[in-house]
């Protein structure tokens, strides 16, 4: 009987976790309304590194406009990453600008993960149902995308608040997001 | 010479004829003609021996791979159904990507402390923290670098150096799933082939193989209709221009022999009159391809090409011998007389291809001139004995008069009207505004489509407005240190300037201890105990010995690194693209270089064309004055005068008629001038030595109608180098063929 009910359990887990969305599905599952450009706010991120002895915590704003993005750390130190132009740089504490090889393919992640925009994620995710049930999780589907995430899970009710990024070592980043109003 | 009895001629003749024949046979049957169609065969060899021979080492390994690419809605399914095919003939070529980052960093990583980017080597010779930096990269949460490289370098410093080779390489293809794309305006997803095409025994079998591979993407269109495919390499390239020429010569030599026939049947109603024709073709054919199988050991095809003009030109002395009333001994001693004396004129004209650095033309002078040879032994030993009981003469004499009769009425209009044209094309060519143009795509009849295509995957491939370097040194680490000087001095000139080099991945020994100083010195500062900190453990330097060429030879970046370096007689060599930089700025860096050169064939043979061009003007002028000189002292001052004059005058309608109907001239028009001197120098001695008579004028007239036949056909072909030698001969031939009996008094 207590190995029936495990099963059981087992199934109803799977059903509830892991369940395949559709982009619909999944804006509705979190309610969200797709924000209107030009938006703005500020983050609070724990990068927990398996290397680390301790999380890394970092605070900052970002910026998103139509073909711009700044996402800028204050603290531990000034740094931030820019992309205009159709390119992606890191910006070190005196303003320097170094391009980054990736690419369209990580702005246009993250413009799509800020706004929640699934119809876009869609074409590189497989979108699922997560345990928590105003989350949804993402497995990439394609490379490059796959050699640097396992996983990323988007949250919230309405607006996107926290996004959670594992990364191909198991190392995670949770992204608490607040964003400015009106949005 | 020694002097032959008219009995021993046939013996001679025809003994030479069938040695000829049968050489020409047991060559063919051992395989000994081979055929050549690769348009870079065609470069002429350059000072720099040692460049072009590093170049085509760099390049060799590539010459059999194709590119195809496929775009649409059905492009993955098309690409993977055509990708299982050719896999299974093992005809995929996979070492096109870049390797996985994880390899990467794993292979870099085992070398933290001795690679530095060039931002971190400025910020630490400045005495910056290069801590803070490394936090910071750490801390982003979108840098895929990052994950992979922190835990064999905590400072992040080689996940920096990594990050900056990659963004100097220009490729825009990237993997996705395992399949090669290109995500242009378009998502293209793309094939690299090598064509197993040096096992095949003949250049036809390559050309077939090649064919069947781009008839196998038709297919896949008709299967998948919303789908387009596009295909370059040079093995399309060498297959299209081998067809076509294969095609030109089949369908161009068989129409101007076509019209031979005609014409001598017409002439002479006698199947000996056009079995003479055909054995004089024959004998000079044979002699022409004996003399390129013996001194060549290839043959290239655009020298048959030209060669089929040999039709023309050897037919002539068949004319003059069989037009000759074979009971004026007189005349026919004049004739014989005519005939060397034009031989050895025209064979000159022709050697004069020699003195071109084009091997191709070489071997169009060498055919023609054994070839003349061939047909002046036929026209002298063997034709008088066939055409012996010949009874159409009077008909011939007929027709002569007929000629004469045309030419002396025409005279008068004739100076006026070539007057007039020669005016006219003073004018048109004084007025062009551009009268040269030596691009060498006039050497290139591949189609439109493949060269826009080749065009479009070349910047796929190298990026847009690639340059190559190629740089040597005794000693590996001399020719490191010469690229990093290179690549600095490069960036000085614009940030945007991007430079594939094999430096970007292996520093110089120097340049590693120099950064390996750097960072311990950064370490002892304290750059780094924030990180030491965090990871619970002091961070370490420069622990492993420095990287090598062998460790990077030997790791996942071995085909990168190949691709770009060899070692050439005791030499260290590379090969360094530059991206988004102006030829002029390149330029101007290399000025403060030495062995190091930058690499553009097409550029290179325009030039080469452009002073081959003005090499020939020079030549022409000599040229025509040595043949007035022997006209002077053969015969006189004024005949030389007036034959100089007309010359002078065909030329210039030729050329200015090419230019109206081209739009420009090249290096071909000119080349076809040498042969127009040579046929019209043959024109003006028959009519000075033998007079207007009416077998002469007849000759002439056959001889004339039939060049032009031969090589009108030139003008048909795709080739712009072959149709520009077509016009000019043309329009030459018409007008040499009037002002030809002006050098001599009318016929009463």
């Amino acid at each position: 009987m207590k190995a029936v009910c495990t099963i059981l359990l087992m199934l109803c887990s799977l059903s509830a976790f892991g369940q395949a969305l559709t982009a619909q599905q999944a804006t509705d599952r979190l309610n969200l309304v797709v924000p209107k450009l030009p938006l703005s706010g500020s983050f609070e991120q724990f990068k927990y590194f398996k290397v680390l002895k301790h999380p890394l915590k970092s605070h900052g704003e970002f910026e998103v406009k139509t073909q711009r993005l700044l996402w800028q750390t204050f603290k531990p130190v000034m740094s931030a990453v820019l992309y205009e132009n159709e390119t992606l740089y890191t910006v070190n504490s005196r303003g320097g600008k170094t391009p980054m090889p990736q690419g369209s393919d990580m702005p246009t992640l993250i413009f799509s993960l800020l706004q929640g925009k699934f119809k876009e994620l869609e074409k590189t995710f497989v979108l699922s149902t997560d345990k928590r049930l105003n989350c949804i999780s993402m497995t990439p589907i394609s490379e490059p995308l796959n050699l640097a995430l396992n996983n990323v899970v988007l949250c919230g009710q309405g607006t996107i608040k926290k996004i959670e990024l594992f990364d191909s070592k198991n190392n995670k980043t949770i992204i608490s997001l607040q964003f400015a109003s009106p949005q | 010479m020694p002097y032959l009895s008219k009995k021993q001629h046939l013996p001679l003749g025809l003994a030479q004829l069938i040695i000829a024949v049968s050489l020409l046979v047991y060559l063919l049957v051992q395989g000994k003609v081979n055929l050549e169609a690769d348009i870079l065969s065609l470069l002429p060899s350059e000072d720099i021996e040692f460049v072009n021979k590093a170049e085509g080492a760099f390049f060799q390994r590539y010459k059999n791979n194709v590119m195809i690419a496929f775009s649409g809605q059905d492009a993955k399914s098309a690409h993977d159904d055509v990708r299982t095919g050719y896999d299974e003939k093992g005809w995929l070529y996979g070492d096109f990507s870049f390797p996985e980052l994880e390899a990467v960093a794993k292979l870099f990583g085992a070398y933290q402390g001795y690679l530095l980017d060039g931002e971190s080597r400025q910020a630490l010779t400045e005495g910056d923290s290069l801590g803070e930096a490394a936090l910071a990269k750490l801390n982003n949460a979108f840098d895929p670098f990052t994950p992979l490289f922190f835990p064999f370098d905590p400072t992040l410093t080689t996940a920096s150096f990594v990050q900056t080779a990659l963004v100097q390489q220009a490729s825009n293809l990237t993997v996705e799933d395992g399949r090669m794309v290109v995500n242009d305006d378009t998502k293209y997803y793309v094939l690299m082939l090598t064509l197993p095409l040096s096992e095949l025994e003949s250049m036809e079998k390559a050309t077939d193989l090649v064919y069947a591979v781009s008839e196998s993407l038709a297919h896949v269109e008709a299967e998948y209709p919303n789908v387009i495919t596009s295909y370059s390499g040079i093995p399309f390239h060498t297959a299209e221009n081998m067809r076509q020429a294969n095609k030109e010569m089949r369908w161009l030599g068989g129409v101007s022999a076509f019209f031979i026939v005609l014409i001598v049947l017409w002439s002479f109603r006698s199947i000996n009159a056009l079995f003479a024709v055909l054995i004089t073709q024959l004998n000079a054919v044979c002699f022409g391809l004996l003399a390129l199988t013996l001194l060549y050991d290839s043959v290239h095809v655009i020298t048959l090409v030209f060669s089929i003009t040999l039709i023309g030109i050897a037919i002539d002395y068949s004319f003059h011998v069989m037009t000759t009333k074979k009971d004026d001994s007189i005349a026919y001693s004049n004739v014989r007389s005519a005939v060397k004396l034009g031989c050895v004129s025209t064979a000159t004209g022709y050697c004069a291809f020699m003195l071109l650095p084009m091997e191709a033309l070489e071997q169009v002078g060498i055919f023609i001139a054994f070839g003349l040879v061939g047909a002046l032994c036929s026209a002298l030993f063997i034709i008088p004995s066939i055409l012996h009981s010949y009874t159409g003469q009077s008909r011939l004499n007929q027709l002569g008069d007929a000629v004469v009769s045309v030419l002396n009425d025409s005279r008068g209009a004739t100076k006026v009207v070539l007057s007039l044209f020669g005016l006219l094309s003073v004018v048109f060519v004084v007025t062009n505004e551009q009268i040269f143009n030596d691009d060498i795509a006039l050497l290139n009849a591949s189609s439109e489509t493949l060269r826009k295509n080749e065009l479009k995957h070349q910047q796929w491939y190298f990026g847009t407005q690639s340059q190559r370097l190629i740089l040597w040194e005794s000693n590996l680490e001399a020719l490191l240190e010469k690229e990093e000087a290179l690549v600095a001095a490069l960036k000085s000139q614009s940030s945007s300037i991007k430079v594939q080099a094999i430096s970007n991945w292996l520093p110089s020994k120097s340049r590693q201890q120099e950064n390996l100083t750097l960072l311990v010195d950064a370490q002892n500062r304290g750059d780094f105990a924030t990180l030491a900190e965090l990871v619970g453990q002091p961070i370490e330097v420069g622990a492993a010995p420095h990287l090598t060429l062998d460790a990077l030879l030997e790791s996942e970046l071995g085909e990168l690194l190949s691709s770009q370096y060899l070692k050439l007689h005791g030499y260290h060599v590379s090969l360094v693209y530059v991206n988004h930089a102006a030829k002029h700025d390149i330029d101007t860096v290399l000025d403060n270089f030495v062995q190091i050169t930058r690499v553009d064939k097409a550029e290179q043979l325009s030039l080469v064309l452009v002073e081959m061009r003005q090499s020939l003007l020079i030549w022409f002028a000599i040229a025509l004055s040595v043949f007035l000189l022997v006209l002077c002292m053969r015969f006189d001052l004024i005949s030389a005068v007036k034959s100089g004059f007309w010359l002078l005058l065909s030329c210039l309608i030729g050329l200015s008629g090419s230019l109206l109907l081209q739009g420009s001239l090249n290096l071909f028009n000119l080349l076809a001038l040498v042969l127009l001197v040579a046929l019209a120098i043959d024109y003006f001695i028959f009519y000075l030595k033998c007079g207007q008579e009416s077998s002469t004028a007849l000759a002439i007239s056959l001889s004339a109608l039939s060049s032009v036949f031969v090589f009108g056909m030139l003008s048909f072909s795709q080739t712009p180098a072959i149709y520009s030698f077509g016009y000019t001969i043309m329009i030459g031939i018409v007008s040499i063929y009037f002002v030809a009996p002006l050098v001599v008094k009318r016929k009463a």
